[in-house]
């Protein structure tokens, strides 16, 4: 499939093929790759620009949301307290939970993500740094929205899971449920598109020689997240949107009077709140798998295992997400194997932890501070994974549910699997950010405050948990034994407090005050090290070639001369422009060069116009929301029209290879991406599927009175979708061609066939009223899902076509005719299957 | 039953008491297992893992289980569980490498066991040896064929590999909460059990969901170390 040659053409040097207009001629290496200055340094969109975007703003959420706990542990010191009211609690502790899960766990890995995955992969950038910057700003923006509730009177007081029937208009019927659903779910657009990204860059932009075998292990880790994240997310993306659907336009999708199901709210909850507890420990895992070598003086041991470890670890969180739901009434006979599936973690979460054990017993190692902070994540983070197997065990479940056991499990995983290796990760690459040395005096105060504070806090709410205690109460009587144990855990929690504002203390300090850091400060092993750390705008002069896991330790020529002198690919900038290596996904070996863009406007301006529209959603100002979606729409076809070079050889500097710029083939980033962008929409189609499946299942008075859908409508459908897939295949092969103008035809057939099988999918369901029951609101959940995405690719089709038409496309450069290919068939796979589930529906099945 | 009724290929169910006497030994049976082993003998590469699955399918015929699964089906899913989940990969690691097509293989073996295991077809295989028949030939030869398309797709069987796993979690999970039985095979027989028929459906919808992804899982593992194992070899060797 991937051995088709794709039509390349081959110029002298000096000649560009269509005079891509972003070169610096002017400029010379370290110039192009310069932050710009002054206010225009939010159109950077540099790696190490947003990924420290990323670092600080999550670091800010984190301590608001820590203020909030501990106003929290301030109303809980003392019984019958009235430091709070309880409405003011319930939404202090549904902010708390909120901001830490989504607005600092998750960004504060794709910070880490971001800065770190070029510097250790030996790529110049992020590979789509312009999605980087638009996610952050998605973010930022849709964090403001839900921090923004607090001024407005209305935030969330829904706890951290936004649980239906409470969340409904019904119950909750100011606006602080909307500002959660949108707010999160426009933050969340970050998640998935550094999913897209982190896919992308890993599997693509590695040094020569950096098979998938020789990448550092922090790369497996971040890859198998970034999968997870794709799969993951996309369940929640859709129980909220059906969720503020059901409160802003009134479709019954939970609705018990109509055939909806609250239950179907956990269901979704849980696929995606399951894994997110492995998304969040997983790349907190990789940073403690990269820094115990460095600090024991020896490889990872057991790599492979490792790996395969992190692998199953990715399958198997996707079907756990019942034991979160065992006291909703599953069937008795599935509890025992629920409860055996949820030991099974142990497994491979086991083998890791012994890979870390077993790296530590292969020498004696420098108690540095992030190895103290090493340390406390194995303490702490085993001790969470006992109470995890106590809370699998049934019994013992329904006991425990919903106490401050739960509370003290939660915060022993999460701080101990998260938190713990974050602060020693800031320890260990903060040279990387300031160019200077953090006190290693003031961190050893910051991690035993830190950790006593942790363990005096939390280990004594699993006692008040056993003594009866439910979480979420506001306030308690005296004497019931609660008195005692909650002081302990306020007082712990104030010193856990002082860690922290210590450690802020010291991110100052040290800016002036700390050691300048040398090359290589902590003698690590992988690549990111290879200069010194004085943070400049640039990764790497040249390109090594990496034939090691560990090249720092085990190539010389790397540390024995000035780093900018170092040899390897690409060190002519021949058409000033931002660029750096592509490869084969799998070998690592070079297949060609990858254009990268100069700081640019577009993100921002996109992100704004999104902003603006769910923002205006919230206050219901209609126009308002369609002049948001048309800034953000202009703002990305500006982003999608630029010329570019494709299509050339060019030399590489790596021995006289000539390799292709930005080449038509499956392997190529745009390609890999594309394919990522699809498994996140099949996994929001699979969502929305499973929703209707659920209710089909067991609500099925519901689906027999149901009206069905125009069987011949839909019949016509399917076969529309056939179009659409055989004319997706047709422009995948049109792209490895010489010609151009014909291919024309298929652009515009693309978009025809998309309009007919969106109109034939509209008229298949047309008579079904979405509010006559929740099966019926999601047979038009799926139409309006699919017709979205005919929608792009009837617009795209025709940008592609006018492009051609204007003569912007020259042979060689139909790129974006394979991926609106493999774009076409996903989508027409995804209309196929909604007009034969409309088709299913309507039979006597 | 009356007299003349079909019996099934596995024989009537079985009670509790006798149902470890309930050998299967059909005649064609045995030849057919016979020809079966005959043939991986013959063609596998590696004969040890060929053999044990073998092995393995013979059992999942000849003994009790087979009668267990007229009256109960969970034991029927069971039986479904080991003969796709483990007999199947072990032949497929043993023959040699085959250039299959990873999606329409992975697609194929969704729908046969969505169909096959929904009530009018499941129904069918217990009215006649050839329908039955072909539900396990199909079920099994895509199986194989599944597992032997992963193998040679490598890397790129990560993404098929996603979406068996979550077809078949969809599938179990419908399963298990399902509300009514699905099967009217089964009303009855899973009495003398100490199981409604309700019960015994959702003992097999959580069997397949965790039982089956807990295999699932150890092949994934199992997937990866070959992969890193090729993968470190030096170029051209692999």
């Amino acid at each position: 499939m991937t051995d088709r040659t794709a039509y390349v053409v081959d110029l002298p040097e000096d000649q560009t093929y269509s005079g891509s207009a972003k070169g610096a001629p002017d400029k010379g290496f370290e110039r192009i790759w310069d932050a710009p200055p002054g206010i225009r340094y939010l159109s950077s969109v540099s790696h190490r620009v947003v990924g420290k975007r990323f670092l600080v703003t999550g670091f800010i959420f984190f301590l608001i949301a820590g203020f909030l706990a501990l106003l929290v542990r301030t109303q809980l010191i003392v019984p019958d307290n009235t430091f709070l009211d309880s409405e003011t609690y319930n939404q202090v502790f549904t902010m708390h939970g909120t901001i830490m899960m989504f607005l600092f766990a998750i960004p504060m890995l794709e910070g880490f993500a971001v800065h770190l995955i070029p510097l250790m992969v030996g790529a110049r950038d992020l590979v789509f740094p312009r999605l980087g910057a638009f996610g952050y700003y998605c973010y930022l923006f849709g964090g403001i929205i839900v921090l923004s509730s607090f001024v407005f009177d209305a935030a969330p007081a829904g706890g951290w899971f936004m649980y239906v029937p409470l969340s409904t208009s019904a119950y909750t019927q100011d606006l602080s449920a909307d500002f959660w659903l949108i707010g999160i779910t426009f933050a969340e657009i970050a998640s998935v598109t550094a999913a897209v990204e982190i896919i992308a860059a890993i599997l693509c932009t590695r040094a020569p020689g950096m098979s998938l075998t020789k990448m550092p292990i922090f790369m497996w880790y971040l890859l198998v997240t970034a999968f997870m994240i794709a799969v993951g997310f996309p369940p929640l993306i859709i129980g909220s949107i059906l969720l503020e659907a059901e409160r802003l336009l009134g479709l019954p999708f939970f609705d018990i009077a109509l055939g909806g199901d609250p239950l179907l709210w956990q269901h979704l909850f849980w696929l995606f709140g399951h894994p997110e507890v492995y998304i969040i420990f997983l790349p907190a895992a990789g940073m403690v798998a990269t820094m115990l070598p460095t600090f024991v003086g020896k490889p990872l041991f057991g790599y492979g295992f490792a790996v395969a470890a992190v692998v199953t670890m990715g399958f198997l969180s996707f079907g756990l997400w019942a034991h979160h739901m065992f006291a909703t009434g599953l069937p008795v006979m599935s509890l025992t194997l629920f409860s055996a599936a949820s030991t099974m973690v142990a497994i491979p979460t086991g083998v890791q932890i012994f890979c870390f054990l077993a790296t530590l017993a292969q020498g004696k190692p420098r108690m540095d501070v992030p190895m103290l902070f090493i340390f406390g994540f194995l303490f702490i983070f085993v001790l969470g994974g006992l109470t995890g197997v106590m809370v699998a065990a049934v019994p013992f479940n329904l006991q425990a549910h919903d106490s401050y056991f739960v509370v003290a499990h939660l915060h022993y995983v999460l701080i101990g699997g998260f938190v713990f290796p974050m602060f020693g990760a800031l320890y260990y690459w903060m040279p990387q950010f300031t160019g200077r040395m953090m006190s290693e005096a003031i961190g050893r105060w910051v991690f035993w405050l830190m950790f006593i504070g942790f363990n005096v806090t939390f280990f004594m709410m699993h006692l008040t948990g056993l003594r009866g205690m439910p979480r979420r109460i506001a306030s308690y009587p005296e004497g019931l034994g609660w008195d005692r144990l909650n002081m302990l855990s306020s007082i712990g929690s104030y010193i856990l407090a002082a860690g922290v504002v210590l450690f802020v203390f010291d991110f100052f300090w040290h800016q002036r005050n700390g050691l300048r850091a040398r090359r290589n400060p902590w003698g690590a092993g992988t690549l990111e090290w290879l200069y010194p750390p004085i943070p400049p705008g640039f990764n790497f002069h040249a390109i090594p070639e990496v034939r090691s896991r560990e090249p720092l330790w085990d190539q010389p020529e790397l540390l024995d001369r000035p780093a900018r002198e170092v040899e390897g690919a690409l060190r002519p900038t021949i058409d000033h422009r931002r660029e750096t290596m592509g490869n084969d996904p799998i070998t690592g070996a070079p297949m060609q060069i990858v254009r990268l863009p100069h700081p640019t406007w577009v993100p921002l301006i996109s992100a704004f116009g999104l902003a603006l529209g769910f923002g205006a959603t919230l206050a219901s100002a209609y126009w308002l929301v369609a002049v948001g979606f048309a800034i953000a729409l202009m703002g990305i076809t500006a982003w999608v029209w630029e010329p570019s070079d494709s299509g050339v050889l060019r030399d590489s500097g790596l021995r006289g290879l000539r390799l292709p710029v930005n080449v038509v083939d499956t392997r190529s980033h745009l390609h890999i991406a594309v394919v990522g962008t699809m498994l996140i929409s099949s996994a929001l189609f699979a969502s929305l599927l499973f929703a209707g499946l659920y209710l089909w299942n067991t609500q099925p008075h519901w689906a027999e009175t149901t009206p069905p859908a125009e069987p011949l409508m839909a019949g016509l459908a399917l076969v529309a979708s056939l179009a659409v897939l055989l004319l997706g295949w047709a422009s995948k092969r049109a792209a490895f061609g010489a010609k151009v103008t014909p291919v024309i035809a298929v652009d515009l057939g693309l978009a025809v066939s998309a309009a007919a099988l969106g109109t034939l999918l509209f008229f298949s369901i047309r008579a079904v009223d979405p509010y006559g029951s929740a099966y019926a609101a999601v047979g038009w959940s799926l139409f309006a899902f699919v017709a979205g995405y005919l929608a792009v690719m009837i617009y795209w089709s025709l940008i592609n076509a006018l492009r051609k038409a204007v003569g912007a496309v020259k042979p060689g450069q139909m790129l974006p005719n394979l991926l609106i290919g493999t774009f076409a068939r996903v989508v027409a796979i995804m209309g196929g299957a909604t007009a034969a589930a409309y088709l299913l529906a309507g039979s006597a099945l | 039953m009356e007299p003349d009724a079909y019996t099934p290929f596995c024989g009537t169910p079985p009670l509790p008491g006798d149902l470890l006497t309930r050998w299967t030994l059909d005649p064609l049976l045995l030849a057919g297992l016979l020809l079966f082993t005959a043939a991986l003998w013959v063609t596998a590469e590696r004969r040890g893992q060929a053999m044990s699955g073998a092995a393995l399918v013979a059992f999942l015929f000849i003994s009790p289980l087979c009668a267990a699964s007229m009256a109960l089906f969970s034991a029927r899913v069971g039986q479904h569980i080991l003969l796709t989940l483990v007999a199947a990969p072990l032949i497929a690691a043993a023959l040699p490498r085959l250039r299959l097509p990873v999606w329409p293989v992975a697609l194929l073996f969704a729908a046969l066991f969505w169909v096959w295991h929904s009530p009018t077809p499941y129904a069918a295989t217990l009215q006649s040896d050839v329908t039955y028949w072909a539900m396990h030939l199909s079920l099994t030869g895509t199986a194989i064929a599944l597992f032997a398309s992963f193998r040679s797709a490598g890397a790129q069987a990560a993404v098929p590999s996603v979406f068996t796993a979550a077809q078949l979690t969809a599938f179990a999970v419908t399963l298990t909460l399902a509300p009514t039985a699905w099967h009217d095979w089964h009303a009855m027989t899973a009495l003398p059990y100490g199981l409604s028929a309700l019960a015994d459906q959702q003992l097999a919808g959580a069997l397949m969901w965790v039982a089956g992804g807990g295999l699932f899982m150890v092949l994934v593992a199992l997937q990866v170390r070959l992969f890193l194992r090729q993968e470190a070899l030096p170029r051209g060797a692999a």
